[in-house]
């Protein structure tokens, strides 16, 4: 028994260090990536993809703030390589850094505009298939070439990925006009029937008065036409869509009323109801009920002392915020994206008809008429209650 | 080849066992002759210097020739004498009659020590003087006499014990006199039930070990078991509580510590309360408590003292911290070798940024400074008091900073060692904690070679070994495996002292009622003023 044991003690041992570190990678010898961009582009008659790498570089990152104030130098790398497939372009990027390519920590990945008008199937194959990509990481579309914007400057943070992260991070809770999407999201949007894909759009903008740099700026959603792109919604739209997609944290207007003068509204509450109605014709008409509550943050004359002044304000916005919600699905039906889904509510509501439509459906998403309706609700004015001079023009 | 020299061990064993024994002693009867007594005694006792003998006539009316033999350093002088003077002077009004012998009439009249053991074995007689006794041979009779007076007061003071100190709770620790010890017991638990049962232990050194165990609390089959468990034990010399251990542990191979030990009287107490049993050993302030169970490790004593929500935060923090002791630097090694997309991008920016330019790979970064500190404790134990500061410095400041400074290891590094080894402190049990620092160093080379992988086959050997251990027929693992939930509540948290009205269930058959159910104190009801 003794004997025994001590025998297989010692075999074990000696095969623990036969194994070495099987897989191993020291953290240091990592390429740490951060954001990809994704480009189909032409190199000498050839179409082939361009993958951008942002490379962090730890040492300058992680080092404290003294020694990060010695040196404005680069705290990341951008590296491009192509190749016929993604992984072909990803292996090419390996001959040129003296690291490991580790991807698990993308946030970002930007794919560019040639991408997503071909070749959107066989980049999220890719992107869903390799086991280092995460599901969580946001998806943006440019209008143009994805390498570009990853050639931008950070304007707060001091690394791209993280930058344009927190823009649709902190942005989305903060303004309606912003939103960001995952790539489990995004790709589950593209192959459900009856439901289309959209995506931010992020530009990369001269902005003569804060540095002589690019910035970048998410403006507007790309929209998605099965796997194809399908059309553009520009930053009012946007915020009508998202309105009515349920998905608004917190978002202002500003109305002028009449000749009163002006009030901004700012909710930070918002529930939808969308529900389709099918009649004897087979026309689909959809009711999309918003009801937002939120407070007047700022009036410049506007009186706010009684409730007929509330209800008037209040009727301005509503119309205002409908406005927004039809342009926005009028610009949808267009590019005949079915962003908000009514595709599977029809599908829910009679699963028969939805069978035999299903094939036209992007036809018939084209004429599907809207009943919009917003219920907007002031519940407070601020810290005053009066305007600032305490002067009514009524 | 590795065969051949594992057999060739026990036969070398083997072929030495035939030898005579220093010192086991027939019995050697007392004679008539005072004569042969004496030279017996003195020949058996040569060469000790410490020995006093002499003849003396006891003062009776026809005197009797006799003679006392004692060690010089373990008698009480001042007893000494006055036996001595009774003993001379006697008492002339007794006459010795024919119908009692004169050891008789002596024993009752003339021996005024306490404890007076007849005997009629000369070499029983001088185990007992070496204990300290006055021995007393006389002339014509085949009794002699062993008085005890012995002296009890070149004693270490009482002092807090040193490796469990607490901040509410007694002060007194257990101290290397065995009769003091029985004291502070006895001293807690003052009921007749309360037994200290008398074994010698060690063919030379004759120590004196007592069973400790409340009476109708405590195992029969517990008590037997330690008995029998004692009575195996045929070594020459116990000179500390670890031999004995060592020789009653149910598993003598495991890393883990099967007995309890301690060197506070409170803890003792407690355990006897709970129906533990307890071996006292002389001349160690060190006692041994069984069975013990690896929850009951990570209790410290004043978690029963201080009031129990803060108890059981501290019970809480210490079930993390042995977790934190037991695998943090194997973890660190795991992720930052293998599992680099765990990490929050935020952290695995930073570790990256202090890992580069580092010239050894983290495992080897890891052993270094694992190794360090483990030498920092070792001398730190062993170092002389002028000299601890210097110590300090140089692990704190020379090691910690300069390590970093120099480039030989990361910050990280640093930290995680530093974490583990704050909370491998933290466990009560001096033992235990020994235990988890041996474990921690095969499951960093797991870690290093098979990621999250090893770690988890490492615990698991760990935990099956730990589940299959007993002390003295209790699970170890008790209350968690087998699992007694009623159990929780004392030995994992503690709850309020009045809820526990049940005795914890794994050594406590005999008699589960510690106190009548909730009888805690309410406000008095309807007479407010």
């Amino acid at each position: 028994m003794m004997k025994k044991t001590i025998t297989y003690t010692f075999i074990l041992v000696l095969l623990l260090t036969l194994t070495g570190c099987w897989s191993k990678r020291e953290t240091e010898n990592l390429a740490i990536t951060n954001a990809i961009g994704v480009d189909k582009i032409n190199s000498g008659g050839k179409v082939m993809y361009k993958l951008s790498q942002v490379i962090l570089r730890p040492r300058k990152l992680g080092m404290s703030s003294k020694s990060l104030a010695s040196g404005s130098e680069q705290t990341y790398e951008v590296v491009e390589s192509q190749g016929q497939s993604l992984e072909e372009a990803l292996q090419n990027i390996s001959a040129e850094i003296p690291r490991i390519t580790f991807l698990a920590h993308t946030q970002v990945i930007i794919l560019g505009q040639s991408v997503c008008v071909k070749n959107l199937n066989e980049v999220l194959d890719f992107l869903t298939r390799v086991s280092d990509i995460r599901y969580r990481s946001s998806i943006y579309v440019t209008k143009g070439n994805a390498f570009e914007v990853l050639l931008a400057k950070p304007a707060m943070e001091s690394e791209l990925g993280k930058e344009i992260f927190g823009i649709g991070t902190y942005g989305k809770t903060q303004s309606f006009e912003v939103q960001e999407i995952t790539l489990k999201d995004f790709s589950e949007k593209i192959i459900t029937p009856g439901l289309d894909a959209w995506a931010p759009v992020l530009e990369a903008t001269r902005s003569d008065k804060l540095k002589n740099e690019n910035n970048l700026k998410v403006n507007g959603l790309a929209l998605f036409k099965a796997e194809k792109l399908g059309g553009w919604l520009n930053k009012t739209d946007t915020q009508g869509f998202i309105l009515a997609y349920g998905e608004a944290k917190q978002g202002s207007l500003t109305v002028a009323i009449a000749d009163l003068g002006q009030i901004a509204y700012l909710f930070n509450k918002s529930k939808v109801k969308i529900s389709v109605q099918i009649n004897q014709e087979k026309r689909i008409t959809a009711d999309i009920i918003v009801k937002l509550s939120g407070e007047v943050v700022e009036s410049g004359a506007y009186p706010l002392d009684d409730l007929e002044d509330f209800k008037l304000a209040e009727t301005r916005l509503n119309q205002r915020f409908e406005e927004q919600i039809r342009s926005a699905f009028k610009q949808a039906q267009e590019s005949e994206s079915d962003i908000l889904g009514i595709g599977r509510l029809v599908e829910r509501q009679d699963k028969a008809l939805w069978d035999s439509i299903k094939e036209q459906w992007p036809k018939m998403y084209a004429e599907v008429a809207i009943n919009v309706k917003v219920d907007s609700k002031i519940i407070r004015t601020g810290l005053r209650n009066k305007t600032f001079n305490g002067k009514f023009i009524k | 080849m590795l065969k051949k020299l594992i057999t060739k061990i026990p036969q070398t064993l083997k072929s030495k066992t035939k030898e005579p024994p220093v010192w086991s002693p027939a019995k050697q009867s007392v004679t008539n002759n005072l004569k042969d007594n004496m030279d017996y005694l003195q020949q058996e006792l040569a060469n000790c210097c410490d020995l006093v003998s002499r003849p003396l006539k006891i003062g009776l009316d026809n005197s009797t020739e006799a003679f006392i033999i004692y060690l010089d350093d373990l008698v009480d002088s001042f007893a000494l004498e006055k036996t001595l003077q009774l003993l001379m002077q006697g008492n002339q009004s007794i006459t010795n009659t024919i119908e009692k012998p004169l050891h008789k009439v002596i024993y009752d009249h003339l021996l005024t020590a306490a404890q007076v053991k007849p005997l009629d074995d000369l070499n029983t007689l001088i185990q007992e003087i070496l204990t300290g006794t006055l021995g007393l041979v006389l002339d014509g009779e085949t009794v002699c006499f062993s008085l005890g007076i012995k002296s009890g007061s070149e004693n270490r003071p009482i002092e807090e014990a040193p490796s469990e100190a607490v901040i509410r709770g007694p002060r007194d620790g257990f101290i290397e006199n065995i009769r003091i010890n029985r004291g502070l017991i006895r001293r807690r638990i003052k009921s007749p039930k309360l037994k200290f049962e008398k074994m010698t232990i060690g063919t030379l050194t004759q120590t004196q070990v007592n069973i400790v165990y409340i009476e109708g609390l405590a195992l029969a089959s517990l008590i037997q078991e330690m008995k029998q468990r004692l009575e195996r034990i045929k070594i020459d010399g116990i000179i500390e509580s670890g031999y004995i251990e060592e020789f009653i542990e149910d598993t003598p191979y495991s890393l883990f510590p099967q007995t309890m030990v301690t060197e506070r009287p409170d803890r003792v107490a407690i355990a006897l309360l709970n129906g533990r049993v307890v071996v006292l050993i002389d001349t160690t302030p060190f006692v041994l408590i069984v069975p013990a169970s690896f929850t009951r490790m990570l209790e410290g004593v004043d978690d029963n003292y201080v009031r129990f929500p803060f108890a059981n935060f501290s019970r809480v923090l210490r079930l993390i911290t042995l977790n934190i002791a037991l695998i943090l630097p194997a973890f660190y090694i795991a992720i930052s070798t293998f599992h680099q997309e765990m990490l929050p991008t935020k952290i695995l920016i930073s570790l990256a940024g202090v890992r580069e330019g580092l010239p050894f790979p983290v495992l080897v970064e890891t052993l270094f400074m694992e190794t360090t500190f483990e030498i920092i404790t070792e001398a730190g134990i062993r170092l002389p008091r002028a000299v601890g500061s210097a110590v300090s410095i140089v692990g704190a400041l020379v090691i910690g900073d300069a390590a970093v400074n120099a480039g030989f290891a990361s910050p990280a590094t640093v930290i995680v060692v530093a974490m583990t080894a704050i909370s491998t402190l933290t466990i009560p049990a001096v033992e235990a904690s020994r235990s988890i620092r041996l474990i921690r160093f095969p499951l960093l080379i797991l870690a290093s070679a098979f990621g999250f992988l090893g770690i988890v086959i490492g615990l698991l050997f760990v935990l099956i070994h730990l589940c299959s251990l007993r002390s003295f027929g209790v699970p170890y693992l008790d209350p968690l495996a087998p699992l007694h939930l009623t159990d929780f509540k004392e030995n994992i948290f503690r709850a309020p002292r009045w809820s526990l009205s049940k005795r914890p269930t794994e050594v406590s058959e005999n008699n589960p009622t510690r106190q009548p159910v909730m009888p805690k104190g309410k406000p008095p009801k309807g007479n407010e003023e």
